[in-house]
């Protein structure tokens, strides 16, 4: 096998080959039973947190293609079909040009039209599941329903999917005319095309009894027409035939009203599964499913090591960090002698990564960042994030290698070395994400980019302070907004949204302090904390930080820590010359 | 000199100086009967001296005067204000020349697609500036497809970009982040004009910029200033693509960039035009005035 398979792509799950879904999917099995299931699903989460590889691998393709590889049969029960929104096609905006009823028609058009497209297409996929009386029957009373003819010598699915392709082209021929108002006269809907369609089709034998799963992806992309439409079908209560999976982002997700003027309601209409996962530690899910996809990556080029083994800690980090646990672990035994063991270790587990970054003088290179677990951090839970710097230096080691020897067999691990130098560069790479915000978010506007670049300068500085000082929570990378003051909120909000859609920011919910309270917090991207000589482990902590204080920051001024006395500002390691070495 | 005969002069009032001094250039060149000024009301704090003196100095030519207020950003109102300003130019017998100089490439292909829809002939005028700001805008929009020039867009095939490219990478970063390309297509220009080697060619060519995204890129290079105006080079790498995909594209570069583009439309109309707004445009974005470069859309454009 030769270097050109890099098995950390991280690109867009749809533009993976199937062979490739089927092989590096990880099967969570509490989102596949919400998935394979009559309810209406929300996936949400930002880029890359995993919401298209779910989707695409409940399709009936792929799960053909799993079964298949399995030696087992397939089970039909579930019958799911991808539905990408993010397409030309819905990106068009004549229908803004028509009267709100038209333009409210031409949108379920299109979106009606696709999901007939795409259910057709999967359906299709599996070989001899309609036997030949079967397909003439369908033919026959599709013909009936749609009201026009089925291209002949084609099979049924395939004659469904041209006919949705040229209805389609023709509706778009007709509203690309330079006449006001014009549109396509034969519009379809869902309940005219989609809802017949998979009643006929579950007069099919194999179909009998199968559940339709339509899984629309980035519905964030819908225009407000087809989302009111796509909540009203949500809204239908009998769920028997057809339930909905969609996929959205967190940050801009569609509103819930339907063309009713009603809500669709969680719990009663539908489920939402957030992708982006809290990570403690590397005990936690997210660190458990991160040891699953980097061990299936390796597996899918004939590595058989385990990911501590591929990407080793540099010995050097190891040592210091050892030593810094020791010296935490004697200084708490000192101090609390007649502590649990546990209380000591979680002691350990709170300071060690402190105390390595208060033993360092001032003037040293970065740490050598490096190892597995490291690398299982600074993606704060969201799979691209773990996958990226991965690419990144399996690209690097293949390019360090000579012709001759570039061959996966000989890859055994990815040095320290490289691992830190492109984990500090994936790290200066977020922080150059940052300085343009302008130019890379929609509707960001120079002071708004300036006032997040400030934002996240200072909670750097602060969380600085933090590292070096803090009694208890040292190494506390994320923090929860007190003093919600609603003018305050809303500037900052903004700013914080801002912050997310460039992925530099999550956020989660969490148990807050206040007993039986969850409270929203913002968990900054750890892939910037390297850069900076941070500790990107952190620790299963928040900092809470008054919206008065976050708004200051924003505008340049330094966040006030508790019995702070004045540290300096600016890097924590003023000597930023590489220094990495192979070992 | 015999002079040309052209009778309405369609353009956009600007702050910049080859806005005034692209007028008076264009007043002592071509017969005009009427001057329609597409006045961006976002921009009118900046505009309106320039706005004043283009009003005075075309009624002194004696030509009429038309100010028609657009909303830079609602590309609908937008529109049917374009729409409503060539209402009742239509036919062979008139011509138009549009001053494309310091007009957004969205209304530039909402005219050009009314007129040419109209059978009128269409000249284009453009004025090269002397210089460039040290960067151009900011605050970039959401990208959007071009009303009446968004194609005809297949189910379940896959997205191919192509953008020719500008000063700022960031932007064609963000078209690609918007539509998700299988595969980009960047035209570069060619040539050393306005540093256009540092500021677009090299900064497009560094070595991961964009890579590990999963598209795959594709360079070609394009000459925006030629007679054609890239026409032949862009036609030339997206026809391979218009049979089996859905073909998205952007002129984030040089002005002229958005003619080829529109003609390349027109040619395989399956084809969508992308504009991405912008929310700031710097008050320096260009210096003075260079060549003035002319041209005529043929009948048959693509």
């Amino acid at each position: 096998m030769t270097a050109d398979r890099n098995p950390f792509v991280y690109e867009q799950a749809h533009l993976i080959p199937d062979t490739m879904v089927a092989r590096y999917y990880i099967d969570d099995h509490s989102h596949g039973r919400l998935l394979r299931s009559r309810r209406n699903v929300f996936l949400i989460g930002e880029r890359g947190s995993g919401k298209t590889m779910e989707l695409l691998y409940n399709t009936l393709r792929i799960q053909y293609l799993v079964s298949q590889d399995d030696g087992v049969n397939l089970d039909l029960s579930y019958v799911g079909a991808l539905i990408p929104a993010n397409t030309p096609l819905i990106h068009r905006q004549e229908q803004d040009l028509l009267d709100s009823f038209r333009a409210s028609v031409a949108s379920e058009h299109f979106l009606a039209l696709a999901i007939v497209f795409h259910l057709s297409e999967a359906l299709g996929s599996v070989a001899n599941l309609v036997g030949d009386e079967e397909a003439v029957a369908l033919r026959a009373e599709l013909e009936f329903y749609f009201g026009f003819a089925l291209p002949k010598h084609t099979d049924v699915f395939d004659a469904v999917c041209q006919i949705a392709q040229r209805e389609s082209i023709e509706a778009q021929k007709a509203l690309n005319r330079p006449t006001q108002n014009e549109m396509y006269s034969n519009a379809l809907s869902f309940a005219s095309l989609a809802v017949p369609f998979m009643r006929a089709v579950k007069k099919v034998a194999a179909f009998r009894a199968s559940h339709f799963m339509i899984m629309i992806d980035d519905a964030h992309v819908l225009n407000p027409y087809q989302v009111r439409a796509l909540n009203s079908w949500i809204s239908y209560r009998d769920r028997s035939l057809f339930s909905f999976k969609v996929a959205t982002a967190k940050v801009g997700k569609p509103p819930r009203k339907t063309g009713s003027g009603g809500d669709i309601l969680e719990g009663h209409d539908f489920l939402t599964i957030d992708m982006e996962r809290p990570l403690q530690n590397a005990a936690s899910d997210f660190g458990k499913f991160a040891q699953k996809v980097i061990r299936r990556r390796l597996e899918s080029v004939g590595i058989s090591r385990s990911p501590e083994e591929f990407f080793p800690v540099h010995p050097r980090l190891a040592e210091e960090l050892a030593k810094a646990s020791d010296a935490v672990r004697s200084r708490a035994r000192e101090q609390m002698p007649d502590a649990e063991r546990k209380r000591v270790g979680d002691y350990v587990y709170r300071q060690t990564w402190a105390e390595f970054i208060r033993r360092r003088s001032p003037h040293a290179n970065r740490p050598l960042y490096s190892g597995f677990s490291t690398l299982m951090f600074i993606s704060t839970g969201v799979i691209r994030n773990l996958l990226e710097p991965c690419f990144w230096m399996w690209h690097a080691t293949m390019a360090a290698m000579s012709d001759a020897d570039r061959e996966v067999r000989r890859v055994q691990r990815v040095s320290p070395a490289v691992q830190a130098k492109t984990i500090i560069e994936r790290s200066e790479a977020a922080w150059e994400r940052l300085r343009t915000l302008e130019m890379t978010i929609d509707g960001c506007s120079h002071r708004d980019a300036n006032w997040v670049r400030n934002l996240f300068e200072e909670l750097t500085v602060y969380f600085h302070k933090r590292l070096l000082r803090h009694h208890s929570e040292p190494s506390a990378t994320s923090f929860s907004v007190s003093g919600r003051d609603q003018e305050v909120m809303e500037k900052l909000g903004r700013l914080l949204n801002i912050a997310q859609r460039a992925q530099l920011l999550y956020v989660r919910g969490g148990p807050a302090k206040t007993l039986g309270r969850r409270e929203l917090y913002y968990v900054p991207n750890r892939i910037l904390w390297p850069s900076r000589g941070m500790d990107p482990h952190g620790q299963h902590a928040r900092a809470s930080i008054s919206a008065m204080d976050l708004l200051g920051a924003a505008k340049g001024m330094a966040i006030p820590v508790q019995g702070d006395v004045g540290f300096p500002q600016g890097n924590l390691f003023a000597s930023m010359e590489e220094g990495y070495e192979e070992k | 000199m015999r002079r040309s005969r052209t009778q309405v002069l369609l353009t956009a009032v600007s702050w910049e100086d080859r806005f005034i001094r692209g007028l008076e250039r264009l007043l002592a060149k071509e017969t005009l009967d009427s001057v329609i000024l597409l006045d961006y009301r976002r921009e009118s704090e900046r505009t309106v001296e320039h706005r004043c003196e283009a009003v005075r100095i075309c009624e002194a030519e004696g030509c009429r005067v038309k100010p028609v207020s657009v909303a830079y950003s609602n590309p609908v109102e937008a529109w049917w204000a374009i729409h409503a300003a060539l209402e009742e130019i239509r036919g062979t017998c008139v011509k138009v020349l549009l001053d494309i100089s310091t007009m957004p490439r969205e209304s530039i292909w909402a005219a050009v697609f009314l007129l040419h829809e109209r059978g009128v002939r269409i000249r284009y005028a453009y004025h090269m500036p002397a210089s460039y700001g040290s960067w151009l805008s900011r605050d970039s929009g959401v990208p959007r497809l071009a009303l009446k020039l968004s194609g005809e867009m297949r189910f379940g095939a896959k997205t191919v970009l192509c953008v020719v490219t500008g000063f700022d990478r960031e932007r064609t970063l963000q078209l690609i982040r918007t539509f998700d390309p299988a595969t980009v297509l960047l035209g570069i220009q060619r040539g050393s004009q306005f540093e256009n080697v540092q500021r677009n060619k090299e900064r497009h060519k560094e070595s991961q910029w964009l890579r590990g995204e999963g598209h795959s890129i594709e360079y070609f290079s394009v000459d925006a200033y030629s007679e054609d105006h890239g026409f032949a080079d862009i036609v030339g790498q997206i026809e391979r693509h218009v049979v089996e995909d859905n073909v998205l594209m952007a002129s984030l570069g040089p002005k002229l960039s958005a003619i080829s583009l529109f003609r390349v439309q027109r040619r395989f109309p399956m084809t969508g035009l992308v504009y991405t707004p912008s929310g700031e445009y710097n008050l320096e974005y260009s210096r003075g005035i260079g060549d003035t470069i002319t041209g005529e859309l043929p009948r048959t454009v693509g």
